[in-house]
């Protein structure tokens, strides 16, 4: 979602503290169908695909395989995984996203679908199990306060030989303003971040609301994933988006997000990651 | 990302390119940028950060991958290193073969594009490394990380230092206009560059240049595709090259103002091949 963001500040205060705070946010958007997730649901009720065609295409083959959704908001994604023969498990920090998540479960017939509320972070403790797949997608590292810690959670849930597959919108879009709709290139956001939190603060029809976030580089992402043991396959980095994450985007008519034209070229709006957890180490 | 520009076309921009780059050996040789003075007296040339990344060469084997007329070659080899360089410029081969005997450094200089090396030169090394105005210079990364992976013996790895893609869409003005493409395409820009970066005033007959430009994921993709292990990818807000819209810090580098933003202006990434 585009969070009206009308400042930035850091924050030192203690991550889990503004987790909570996140949390707390994250369910009342929930209980109030707040999100972009919820205007997938008509469309997957009616039966058609809402996985991005080059995540479906990267993934590869589910039929049969375990796969863990980390940071599933209502589990919409992951009953779409479910739906092309994967054996799903969701997991996210909101009581509210996973009660509907479950629900919805029931709802379409999927009822092998299993969804656990839980932090990313302390998952090890809630879950002793492993999976051929871990995936998550769309918004989610910004509200991981530890990044290092996140990748060997995932590391720990992958069994030997598995795979580990992210699509997440990129770092560099947020250089610029992204509230606005149209495209300045004044640089506003720094692309590097201390470890400190950046308060976000905005309103939507629930009123004014302060979440928190941990912005990440395209490299951190990367050698997190590297220095948690797993191998990197691919970095793809692509020219278009699902939706406008940012608000200058322009919708280019097959579905997708881009760059306004005025703007030369074409830049990296979202990245996906494959990693393998070999057995060679 | 294939490339389907026909090969003719390619070799005739790679022709272009390659004599640009033997005229500005004398150029480059006579500038304060590569103080060969400098050099002949026992500089080392490559950065502290660097060697701290790569680590201690002593003993190693080392191929140095568009090293020019061999200067960072000749600096690994003072820090130890048993170095090879390759480089697509004939003159340049010839001046990094001269330094080294003048200096008393037994090197390998090999004159070679980057494709068609392993037709060259044979063996493995512990170190293939590269840095500091490479990429754009390549039509095929695909290509170049196979190679890089031919050459690594197992247990070695491959290090690059270079200027990050993103800092590379930008023109060259004060205020930030985004002119050049990220992703590759078949087609590379075509430049006039009058005078070189190293010496800006120099009279140069070739002007002309073309570059390819490559996003981070193709340059990852193109390692980790080879089979390397990607070690890490770290982003720098500081960099080596001066746009007129960075600034220069204490220490001679470029950087956005502080109080203005933040770019991501410089990588460095290892990765290793696992035996």
């Amino acid at each position: 979602m585009v969070l009206a963001q009308s400042q930035q500040a850091r924050v030192t205060d203690d991550p889990g503290r503004l987790v909570d705070t996140n949390r707390a946010v994250w369910d009342e958007w929930t209980k109030r169908g707040a999100t972009p997730g919820f205007q997938k649901i008509e469309r997957f009720a009616a039966g058609d695909e809402i996985l991005q065609a080059f995540e479906i295409d990267e993934v590869g083959e589910v039929k049969g395989k375990s796969l863990l959704h980390l940071q599933c908001h209502f589990g919409l994604d992951t009953l779409a995984w479910a739906r092309r023969g994967a054996v799903v498990t969701g997991i996210d920090f909101s009581d509210e996203a996973i009660e509907l998540a479950s629900k919805l479960a029931a709802d379409f017939g999927l009822p092998d679908a299993r969804f656990i509320s839980s932090d990313v972070l302390s998952l090890p403790d809630e879950l002793d199990e492993t999976f051929d797949i871990v995936y998550t997608s769309f918004g989610v590292l910004a509200w991981l306060s530890d990044l290092d810690r996140w990748a060997h959670v995932v590391a720990h849930f992958l069994k030997p030989g598995g795979t580990f597959y992210i699509a997440e919108y990129h770092p560099f879009p947020l250089l610029f303003d992204e509230s606005s709709p149209r495209f300045d290139a004044t640089l506003r956001n720094p692309y590097f971040r201390p470890d400190d939190a950046v308060a976000y603060s905005g309103a939507d029809e629930g009123g004014e609301f302060t979440v928190y976030g941990w912005p990440y580089t395209l490299g951190d992402v990367v050698t997190s994933i590297a220095a948690a043991g797993l191998r990197v396959e691919f970095l793809h980095e692509f020219p278009f988006s699902e939706s406008p994450h940012v608000a200058y985007l322009v919708e280019s008519g097959d579905g997708t997000w881009r760059m306004p034209q005025e703007v030369s070229g074409e830049l990296p709006l979202v990245f996906s990651l494959r990693a393998t957890k070999t057995s060679d180490r | 990302m294939p490339s389907t520009d026909p090969p003719e076309l390619r070799e005739k921009f790679l022709l272009v390119n390659q004599a640009r780059w033997d005229e500005l050996v004398d150029v480059h040789a006579a500038s304060d940028h590569y103080d060969l003075e400098g050099f002949r007296a026992g500089a080392i040339r490559v950065r502290d950060y660097e060697i701290e990344d790569v680590g201690d060469v002593t003993g190693k084997s080392l191929l140095h991958l568009m090293c020019h007329f061999g200067l960072d070659t000749l600096s690994w080899a003072r820090l130890g290193a048993t170095v090879t360089g390759a480089d697509f410029s004939n003159k340049a081969i010839e001046k990094a073969r001269s330094i080294a005997a003048e200096i008393g450094i037994d090197a390998t200089f090999v004159c070679s594009d980057v494709d068609s090396l392993p037709d060259k030169l044979d063996g493995t090394f512990d170190i293939v490394y590269t840095s500091r105005g490479v990429i754009n210079w390549l039509p095929d990364l695909k290509r170049w990380g196979e190679v890089i992976a031919h050459f690594l013996a197992p247990g070695g790895f491959f290090y690059i230092t270079e200027a990050h893609p993103v800092a590379q869409i930008f023109d060259h003005t004060p205020e930030l206009k985004i002119r050049f493409p990220y992703f590759y395409r078949d087609q590379p820009d075509a430049l006039v560059v009058p005078g070189s970066y190293a010496q800006p005033d120099a009279q140069v007959k070739n002007l002309l240049e073309f570059g390819w430009s490559h996003g981070m994921g193709e340059i990852v993709t193109a390692l980790a595709g080879a089979g390397l292990h990607i070690d890490f990818l770290r982003e720098d807000p500081v960099g080596e090259w001066d746009r007129p819209f960075l600034e220069q810090t204490e220490d001679g580098k470029w950087r956005y103002p502080v109080d203005e933003g933040e770019l991501p202006l410089w990588f460095s990434l290892k990765a290793s091949k696992h035996a």
